[in-house]
């Protein structure tokens, strides 16, 4: 992007952001949604729900790219900075650009949301308003703090290069700061719609800070926060994949290899926390109205988290199989093929368990059928043995990258054997032992086994992910280096491969974003704003799918829209890298 | 620049997507969640009607099945549904309830007693299924090894007593009820109290209903009257006593199932309940100057 000032960076995002609720202000005041006694105005063709559904979770995407890609654009200028590592600060350059483009396009999904909901759902923001109006105002001052800070932080970063680098990772941090609020306070909406407090059974207000300190806002806050992170990455990794398969310079191809690696692993180690934060949500669910946990994690969105697992399997393979790929461009990876080989298979097993389905009782004629277990693979399609492999694959996983990692060395130190045994033994025990906790948990009461062996088994794998890493840097301490690893030395249907992590995580969101809203059922706040559209069921599974491939495209075509946006400005001042 | 890379990009977003929409439409099952329907069942249902409407209940809007299995496995979560009519008809010989009030209370106030080996994370079924249906479901049960006494609508009585008190558990705060209230304000406490928190209405309807049997509000006040006249007590220590030691004095023809009040309200709510019953058709002497008599009362109930 050409050089703007600060100034002027500034008062083009503030300018921006009041066009558009300027806006959005004068289509309501226009409008007059609330004078009406209809609770409901239907969208042409597709419906209401259909509508919303589609834009909010567009905009959700993007906010979770927003929200996400700062994280890590400061973490890695922070180190960058630290290290005095030039090609992390270009990376971290390179990310603030997309966050910046995606903050407009955010804004203007927002604003079509903000005219849509008043005039299709009257009645329901009329509620809404009524107890959480006053967190609106907030999140509107806070959205322009953070549209002032996330300009100064951009525009100012070559200004600020030399000078004031760590005042500069400070104003990244604030960008954070000032996310988490807009995420705290869009959460606390959702979880009070989801897991309504502070109310009368009329619905009247009794405390709002109640109805905002939901049974669900902090854990979905938290789960968002980690989510957007595995997001923010993915797209990263999206992004450095698409143009390395675009370039033909060397140097841009190893630039845009790294890029991708190292946005992809950050990607997945927040992606391994992810099912313990779903676990704590999940949770809360359950201890705020155990029907609606049950609605959701067993009844009928049984066979979604079949889907869940289905998709979250592929993110797996996805990577296994890149970082099988990257073995080839490590002097001395040809070495691990076959173990990679091994985990590979591991990976594979663990997925088809995972996705056993168990407990899908959607219909009187399918329980008798299926007597609540799958008929062939039986006893795999429990809890148990669920738990069991998706710990399994994802320290397959692990141990891909782990091995990836120290491919090209050779370790000096005299305790390198008994090492490398060490390491063998640890690798090989925790197999055997989150297998042999599974095969345990068959033979104890339910209740031993949710509380103490999956916590047992959950500990299990982080220990022995930091085990291995310590070790790994104890023994490959001045280790003999085979080679250097050749950036850019990559097959393009590895580039594929992320890019497929980034398209399925997507999937993926909308999919569990619909299971969120439609654990309310019939209801627009459970039980106390009854849903009495003619929307006021749960469509079917195919109908989800179909709506998620929408959004999904639909998403990424705005995607390519940025990137290719960044890339024409791009040539202009870089020029030649093209 | 190298080109085709966007063309492939393109191919591969798309297809990954019909991937996936071709899993959710043709490897998942389709249908629809509709709000649930109730069901609805007549006074005087066959027994045969009633264990197969129970048996609906319990394998779709129950969604009993869901934790339940049908036969004993490894590892289950929940209590086995073949059976259970046994294993409770045995369980039950050593406590002070029968079978059908145990059957009920499983399913109303779900944390009340745990066999051993499982959690407490059955919701109450109250809130998803109606009494007719909660009636259903537990014959169905019960016909799972043992036999059947429960019955519609013989057993609402019995289920209603498990209901009344299961409320209790979730009493709301305490009204604050000043020394120096109206009495216009007492009595529209009280009116709150019979009608929300204290539950009298569900029992005591304002007005006859077919399905009650117990007295009606615009009645309670002159049967209180009558029955302190055959104690030959004052009717407001009568009143007091009903309310807080209600198997004192059963009225005849009548179960003695109500729900002791203080252990639900406040003595100054029922102060203003029983106000609230004396403004029906009376003069109302009840007011917080009547608080001794009470407290003598309740202190005779042995409650709190
Ligand atoms: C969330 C899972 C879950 C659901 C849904 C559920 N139950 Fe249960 N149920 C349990 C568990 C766990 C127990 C044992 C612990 C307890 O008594 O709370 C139990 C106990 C029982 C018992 C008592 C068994 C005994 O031996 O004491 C009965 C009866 C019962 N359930 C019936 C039902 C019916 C009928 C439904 C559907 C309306 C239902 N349950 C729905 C989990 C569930
Ligand atoms: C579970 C049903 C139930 C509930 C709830 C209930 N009652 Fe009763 N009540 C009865 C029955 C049955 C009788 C008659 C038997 C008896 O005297 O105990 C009765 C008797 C009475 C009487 C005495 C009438 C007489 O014949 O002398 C009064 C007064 C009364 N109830 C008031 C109340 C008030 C006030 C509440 C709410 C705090 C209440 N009841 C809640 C079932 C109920």
């Amino acid at each position: 992007m050409a050089e703007v000032s600060t100034t002027k960076g500034i008062s083009k995002g503030v300018v921006k952001l009041t066009v558009l609720l300027g806006i959005s202000f004068a289509i309501i005041l226009l409008f007059k949604p609330f004078a009406t006694e209809e609770a409901y105005r239907a969208f042409p063709v597709i419906g209401s729900r259909v509508w919303v559904w589609i834009i909010a979770q567009l905009h959700l995407n993007f906010a979770a790219f927003v929200l996400g890609v700062p994280i890590f654009a400061v973490a890695m200028e922070f180190i960058g900075w630290r290290k005095s590592d030039e090609r992390l600060d270009k990376i971290a350059h390179d990310f603030a650009k997309l966050f910046t483009v995606g903050y407009t396009i955010t804004a203007i999904l927002g604003t079509v949301l903000l005219i849509s909901l008043p005039i299709l759902y009257p009645k329901f923001m009329e509620h809404m308003m009524k107890i959480l109006g006053p967190t609106w105002w907030l999140y509107i001052v806070v959205m322009y703090t953070e549209t002032i800070i996330v300009a100064y932080y951009y525009y100012s970063w070559n200004q600020m290069k030399t000078e004031g680098k760590g005042k500069h990772v400070f104003l990244g941090l604030l960008v954070n700061l000032a996310g988490a609020a807009l995420l705290l306070i869009t959460s606390s909406w959702v979880g009070y719609m989801t897991t309504p407090g502070g109310v009368s059974e009329a619905g009247e207000l009794v405390s709002r800070w109640d109805a905002i300190m939901t049974y669900m806002w902090l854990p979905l806050s938290l789960h968002r926060l980690v989510a957007n992170v595995v997001f923010g990455a993915a797209i990263g990794a999206a992004y450095a994949a698409y143009r390395f398969t675009t370039s033909t310079s060397p140097e841009d191809k190893a630039y845009y290899d790294w890029m991708g690696y190292t946005a992809a692993m950050i990607c997945i180690a927040a992606y391994f926390i992810l099912p313990g934060i779903g676990y704590l949500l999940g949770v809360e669910i359950y201890a705020f109205n155990e029907q609606m946990g049950i609605q959701l994690m067993g009844g009928f969105f049984a066979w979604l988290w079949v889907m869940q697992a289905i998709l979250m399997g592929l993110i797996l393979f996805f990577i296994n199989y890149y970082l099988w790929i990257s073995l080839n461009k490590m002097p001395g990876g040809e070495r691990y093929f076959k173990y990679v080989k091994l985990l590979y298979i591991f990976t594979l097993l663990g997925w088809a368990i995972w996705m056993t389905p168990h407990s899908v009782a959607v219909s009187l004629e399918e329980a008798r059928r299926i007597g609540t277990y799958h008929p062939i693979l039986g006893n795999l399609g429990v809890m148990a043995s669920k738990n069991t492999a998706t710990i399994v694959a994802m320290l397959a996983t692990f141990y891909s990258y782990a091995i990836f990692r120290i491919a090209n060395q050779e370790p000096t130190v005299p305790w390198a054997k008994t090492g490398t045994m060490v390491k063998a033994a640890v690798m090989i025990a925790s197999f055997v032992g989150i297998l042999w906790i599974g095969w345990y948990s068959y033979i104890v009461p339910a209740e031993f086994r949710v509380k103490v062996l999956s916590t047992i088994q959950f500990g299990l794998f982080f220990g022995v992910m930091i085990a291995t890493l310590v070790i790994d840097k104890y023994l490959y301490k001045d280790a003999h280096i085979i080679g250097e690893p050749e950036w850019g030395k990559m097959p393009d249907r590895s580039q594929y491969a992320l890019i497929g992590v980034t398209v399925t995580f997507t999937w993926l969101m909308s999919l569990l974003g619909y299971m969120r809203a439609g654990g309310r059922q019939y209801w627009h706040v459970y039980g106390i704003v009854k849903d009495t559209s003619p929307d006021a069921f749960l469509p079917t599974h195919g109908f989800a799918s179909v709506v998620a491939s929408i959004t999904t495209i639909l998403f990424f075509f705005v995607v390519a829209a940025v990137f290719w946006g960044i890339i024409k400005t791009e040539k202009v001042p870089e020029g030649g890298t093209s | 620049m190298k080109k085709g890379g966007f063309g492939k990009l393109v191919v591969l977003i798309i297809g990954l997507s019909v991937f996936y929409t071709y899993v959710g439409l043709y490897f998942l099952p389709q249908s629809e969640s509709l709000p649930p329907v109730v069901i609805e069942i007549r006074e005087g249902i066959e027994q045969d009607e009633l264990l197969k409407i129970g048996e609906d209940i319990l394998f779709g809007k129950g969604q009993c099945m869901v934790c339940h299995p049908n036969k004993p496995e490894p590892g289950m979560r929940s209590p086995a549904i073949s059976g259970i009519g046994a294993v409770i008809a045995e369980r039950v010989k050593n406590m002070d309830v029968n079978e059908e009030e145990f059957i009920f209370q499983a399913l109303v106030d779900t944390k009340a007693y745990i066999p051993e080996g499982f959690a407490p994370i059955m919701p109450p079924s109250q809130k998803l299924l109606t009494e007719g249906e909660l009636i259903a479901v537990s014959a169905f049960l019960q016909s799972k090894g043992s036999d059947v006494t429960i019955s519609y609508p013989e057993s609402l009585p019995t289920l209603r007593k498990l209901l009344g008190s299961k409320e209790k558990k979730a009493v709301v705060a305490s009204v604050e009820i000043k020394k120096d209230i109206s009495q216009e304000e007492l009595l529209k406490i009280g009116k709150d109290m019979y009608d929300d928190k204290g539950g009298c209405i569900e029992c005591h309807p304002a007005a006859l209903d077919p399905d009650v049997e117990f007295p009606i509000l615009p009645v309670l006040l002159s049967e209180v009257q009558k029955h302190a006249d055959e104690k030959g007590s004052d009717v407001e220590s009568f009143l007091f006593e009903s309310l807080v030691n209600p198997g004192a004095y059963v009225a005849e023809g009548m179960d003695d199932i109500m729900p002791a009040t203080q252990d639900e309200l406040s003595p100054e709510e029922i102060i203003a309940v029983s106000a609230y019953i004396q403004s029906k058709g009376g003069k109302v002497t009840v007011s917080l100057d009547s608080l001794p008599k009470l407290t003598k009362e309740i202190e005779k109930a042995g409650g709190q």
